[in-house]
């Protein structure tokens, strides 16, 4: 199936998830659709590139990986009509052969996207095979919602009594973190209530607009402490534009 | 099919043709072809010969940000913007300032280009090793290019010829609506991204591209604006009407030969050739006839190029009217007017409606609009 409702379950770790997050509310109002992908792996470098590559669509993931020239064995060369129809109801995504560990093959990716139309069902998205609907928001994991920007975009904008987990750094940090860099204590201007060691928080800057989300490496205590990363970056804005157009031009590879 | 209308129309060269091609570059039956339906061909050949006279423009994504806020941002950091027609858009009239600041900062740049049809998106940017191996201390204080900056990052605008906006503009959209609208070739998504700011999200937008490889381009956009209304689909704009879906508005800017964009792409005065004018006319002829039936009775349809040439222009709308009779052509509020003859060929008298953009005359790409209406049974 390209495109379905939500499962019980999958409600409820969203509800879960947007109650978290302060914007329990907004749930309701939003058309929420699932896409089911099997992938034949995960990338073994979790830390830099599993996170990170999250956020980019599998689309572009996997034109990456023709235009890389890795195994190229389920897509002869260049797209056809076929190959679209094989992606949606069992997309297999071959990265990099030396990256893949056994274990992690067969892996059931759910990826989780919002829409503001209600008017169509399912079976109009059956018909039309669409390659996507709407917005990502996130994906869901080991019945764990892994938010994507897109919804860290909407804590931030429905969630005005900020009471997320967040920080906000410097203009000397947005420029960086852009390209992916991970953050320094010094460049931290402000941390929310109640961080703890492993939270997974919304980078601000100073406007208050999202510039990525990150996980951070100690507690609300120690997390300003110059001269070393206490925050990792795990997707930032430039993901989606400039990480992705050099990409083009080196091969995801060269990524990894 | 109007059988009268064989394309492409080759005009015999002259001395006066032959020397303006070699001056300026160009293939000698583009020239002879501009001599005859391009007003002051000469002063837009060199205009477009003189690479200062190129124009950026910017459209603010009013689903992210307001006019005012982005203005003042991109103000604070350099960039002169200027007001147009559309008050959304804006010229940048320094656009490669941050370009500068960074060249003259002696690090290795990259240079990423999203630039197709006529959607100009032009930039550089450090790389990620860059940053690495580069001085941190300064990096606060270097500017990107505006097609790098945080705010084009975050979505609030989108760099976008003012031809091409003025396309969307034409589709009679209200703030808001709850329309179907068909965009029949969306990558790279700066017209469809348009038209989901003019829904506000609401509605629903059909994206369509046959070309996959063009896809990953549309779906950075569309995240990147934060658009929640479309569907979109790898599908030829040729077989839309098997959808079996009825459309409020089309947008069909067709894929054409892109002699318009030579300004920014000054391959075009010599990679294309008749045969690809030809390939191009019949795939837009199939184009138009599909979009058209699938409009709604009293629905909208914009037919646009980025081309000068009748044959992917005049010639297509005429194709349409010939076949369909309910097909009406309706006023445009900018542009110069259509052609009414070519060659041989007596257009309907209200082709005059169509309009027709000059880099010399607009200080746009140069483009072509047309507004069809489907008339109530």
């Amino acid at each position: 199936m390209t495109y379905r409702n939500l499962t019980f379950i999958e409600e409820t770790i969203l509800k879960r998830s947007f109650n978290t997050w302060g914007i329990f509310e907004l749930f309701g109002t939003l058309r929420i659709l699932i896409r089911e992908l099997i992938l034949d792996a995960h990338i073994s470098n979790k830390k830099t590139t599993t996170s990170k590559l999250d956020a980019i669509p599998n689309e572009i993931r996997r034109d990456n990986s023709l235009r890389s020239g890795s195994n190229i064995s389920n897509f002869p060369g260049k797209y056809n009509n076929d190959d679209v129809k094989s992606f949606h109801t069992s997309t297999k995504v071959h990265l990099n052969g030396n990256e893949i560990s056994e274990c992690e093959k067969n892996t059931k990716r759910i990826e989780v996207f919002v829409h503001s139309n209600f008017k169509y069902d399912d079976m109009l998205f059956k018909k039309f095979r669409p390659v996507i609907i709407g917005l990502k928001i996130g994906t869901i994991k080991n019945k764990k919602f892994l938010p994507g920007l897109n919804y860290a975009e909407l804590v931030v904008k429905y969630n005005g009594n900020m009471d997320y987990p967040h920080v906000i750094i410097n203009t000397k940090a947005e420029n960086l973190i852009v390209f992916g860099r991970d953050i320094m204590g010094s460049s931290i201007l402000y941390v929310s209530n109640d961080i703890k060691e492993n939270q997974q928080v919304i980078i601000l800057n100073h406007n208050k607009e999202v510039m990525g989300l990150g996980r951070t490496r100690y507690s609300r205590r120690l997390i300003m402490q110059p001269n070393i990363i206490t925050i990792d970056t795990i997707q930032d804005i430039g993901t989606y534009y400039l990480k992705n157009e050099n990409r083009h031009s080196k091969g995801i590879d060269h990524l990894l | 099919m109007d059988e009268n209308l064989n394309c492409p129309v080759l005009i015999m060269g002259n001395e006066r043709s032959r020397y303006l091609s070699e001056r300026y570059g160009y293939k000698e039956w583009m020239i002879s072809r501009f001599l005859n339906f391009i007003p002051y061909p000469e002063k837009m050949l060199d205009y477009i010969h003189d690479g200062n006279n190129i124009h950026y423009y910017i459209r603010v994504n009013t689903l992210r940000t307001n006019t005012h806020a982005l203005k003042r941002r991109l103000a604070e950091k350099g960039y002169c913007l200027s007001d147009t027609i559309l008050k959304e858009v804006f010229e940048i009239k320094n656009p490669s300032f941050g370009d500068n600041k960074i060249k003259n900062s002696g690090n290795t740049i990259a240079h990423h280009n999203n630039n197709d049809n006529n959607d100009h998106d032009d930039g550089i940017v450090k790389t990620d090793n860059d940053l690495q191996s580069g001085n941190d201390s300064d990096l606060g204080s270097k500017q990107p290019s505006i097609g790098s900056t945080i705010e084009y990052l975050k979505g609030y605008y989108y760099i976008q010829d003012l031809s091409s906006c003025i396309a969307v503009e034409e589709l009679e959209i209200q703030d808001g609506q709850d329309l179907v609208v068909l965009d029949m070739a969306a990558a790279p998504g700066g017209k469809t991204t348009h038209i989901a700011q003019k829904l506000n999200n609401n509605g629903i937008i059909f994206a369509c591209d046959s070309n996959s490889n063009r896809l990953s381009s549309l779906l950075f956009n569309l995240s990147r604006c934060f658009v929640q209304n479309t569907i979109v689909l790898n599908t030829k704009a040729e077989e839309i009407n098997k959808l079996e879906l009825q459309f409020d508005r089309i947008l069909l800017d067709a894929p054409c030969t892109c002699e318009g964009i030579v300004m920014k792409d000054k391959s075009r005065k010599k990679s294309r050739n008749l045969e690809d004018l030809e390939t191009c006319s019949k795939r837009q002829k199939k184009m138009i006839e599909s979009g058209f039936k699938a409009l709604k009775p009293n629905g909208l349809m914009i037919y646009c190029t980025c081309s000068f040439a009748p044959e992917e222009n005049e010639m297509i709308v005429q194709h349409l009217l010939s076949i369909y009779k309910d097909a009406k052509i309706e006023p445009l509020s900018y542009g110069m007017n259509g052609l009414t003859s070519f060659s041989k060929y007596q257009f309907s008298e209200k082709m005059i409606h169509t309009r027709r953009f000059y880099p010399h005359i607009h200080a746009t790409n140069g483009f072509f609009i047309a507004k069809i209406r489907k008339r109530l049974e």
